[in-house]
């Protein structure tokens, strides 16, 4: 060797015989020395600074550029990438899966009239169905005088009464991108939101109003004139349509006129303050706010 | 600068700070001190002397134009090293064909300085080395390019496993456990060669 700079053999304690003849064996080649004319003249031409120029002229064409930085052999550079981008797909599908929010479950039946569930009858008298997982995305209705609670575990409970259709929206995600879109076409909701729906938002549209709440105890009642949004606690912004919602605060409403009329911002009438609060306080301890 | 040789594995004759600069002299001293090194480790790694003169050309066009960004303070060895590996992976990988050459060149006909290095007029003897040293050279080129590497760097080129996990790139562990694997896989070759 050039520079016997033996390696330290206590490293390799447990090589078997084949190994031992293996390292023994590389450690006997000798080196290998270059001709001496090959030698003198890149030596020249390095201490000269010519050998620059014949990489620029392409002197050393044969050997293609390399890089100074240690590169992965191409096959393993492949391998690497291919797992790479495939522990990053699994990492962004486990990643989806886990930032989805709670699923929506049957909190309450009463009244009179029917549920129905992507068409499926649900009896208001019959109690079995309390805490039934209910996926995003089913066709909500209630009729006559029954209502339905729905509850997302911590983040908001939504009271769906005669009436109303909706197509029930995914609650919000857990981490990010936390915004919950939902559509009311007609009747009436009210909606509670928990601790864990801090730093989300609900975003819903009617044929009339678009509604923006960002946590908060409200209702959306919907009549053939327009859409009245009842705040009774926070601030929810509402808006007609096309324009930007504007906060309408706790003890208020703002009603928005099917009619184009500019909206009305009044104090929130007794009867619904009464229903959102009692709806607020059953509520509470459901979503462990107490 | 001059290198305190307590301090450091770079001998005291390099002025880097010199090499830094491109100064003619320090750049004859480096190459004088790296160069056989240099050509001796591409050559086993590439198996044919061709090649290796080609890419110690490179070798050196690399150092050249790197100069100004050596750390002075630094044994430059493992820095040489990582640039030969790297030219001789890009050579591995962008033109395959050029290594079907098998390795014959390297210890059958050595050069001058090679025959001059063995200082025993002793032809049988020679002979038998060299046919020794040609399978040896033969089963390592029948190595993984990154087994070969591993081998290469460590009881060739005499270099400590953290050294070799600087050149090639991985960590320490990956090295002892590449290297283990590499030598028994040499091991194997070596006996069916009949050594």
């Amino acid at each position: 060797m050039n520079d016997p700079r033996i390696p330290n053999d206590r490293d390799d304690a447990g090589l078997d015989a084949d190994a031992l003849l293996a390292r023994e064996a590389v450690r006997g080649l000798r080196p290998v020395a270059p001709e001496s004319a090959y030698r003198a003249g890149l030596k020249a031409a390095f201490a000269s600074g010519e050998i620059a120029g014949r990489a620029a002229r392409g002197g050393a064409a044969k050997v293609p550029e390399p890089s100074i930085l240690p590169l992965p052999f191409p096959g393993r550079h492949r391998l690497w990438t291919g797992i790479a981008v495939a522990a990053a797909l699994v990492v962004a599908v486990i990643t989806g899966i886990l930032n989805q929010g709670p699923a929506w479950r049957i909190a309450g039946v009463r009244g009179e009239g029917s549920i129905l569930l992507d068409g499926k009858f649900v009896s208001v008298t019959d109690a079995s169905v309390i805490g039934r997982r209910i996926p995003a995305g089913v066709r909500v209705e209630v009729t006559n005088a029954a209502e339905l609670d729905l509850r997302a575990d911590g983040v908001m409970v939504m009271q769906v009464t005669g009436g109303t259709d909706l197509i029930l929206p995914p609650s919000p995600p857990r981490w990010f991108a936390r915004r919950s879109a939902l559509h009311v076409q007609e009747g009436e909701i009210r909606v509670t939101t928990g601790p864990a729906f801090q730093g989300a938002r609900l975003d819903m549209t009617t044929p009339d109003a678009e509604i923006s709440a960002t946590g908060t105890t409200f209702a959306v009642i919907l009549e053939r004139t327009g859409t009245c949004v009842c705040v009774f606690e926070g601030t929810v912004a509402v808006g007609p349509r096309g324009t930007a919602p504007a906060p309408v605060s706790s003890g208020n409403l703002r009603y928005i006129f099917r009619d184009g009329s500019a909206p009305a911002d009044k104090p929130m009438r007794d009867m619904e303050r009464t229903k959102l609060g009692m709806f607020r306080n059953t509520q509470m301890a459901a979503l462990g706010m107490r | 600068m001059k290198i305190d040789p307590t301090q450091s594995t770079t001998p005291s004759v390099l002025d880097l700070e010199g090499f830094q600069r491109r100064e003619p002299a320090a750049l004859e001293a480096f190459f004088e001190h790296y160069f056989d090194r240099v050509f001796s480790i591409v050559a086993r790694l590439l198996g044919n002397r061709t090649a290796a003169e080609d890419a110690a050309q490179e070798v050196f066009i690399k150092i050249h134009r790197a100069a100004h960004t050596l750390d002075p303070a630094r044994d430059p060895g493992p820095w040489v090293a990582m640039i030969a590996t790297n030219v001789c992976r890009d050579l591995w990988r962008s033109a395959p064909h050029r290594m079907e050459r098998r390795s014959a060149s390297l210890d059958d006909t050595p050069g001058l300085a090679d025959r001059l290095t063995t200082g025993i007029a002793d032809p049988e003897r020679d002979l038998l080395r060299s046919e020794r040293a040609r399978l040896v050279q033969e089963a390592v080129m029948e190595l993984k390019e990154d087994f070969r590497e591993v081998v290469l760097l460590r009881d060739y080129d005499g270099r400590a496993y953290e050294e070799i996990a600087a050149i090639v790139g991985a960590n320490e562990s990956a090295v002892r456990k590449r290297y283990s694997r590499a030598l028994a896989e040499l091991g194997r070759l070596l006996r069916k060669k009949g050594l």
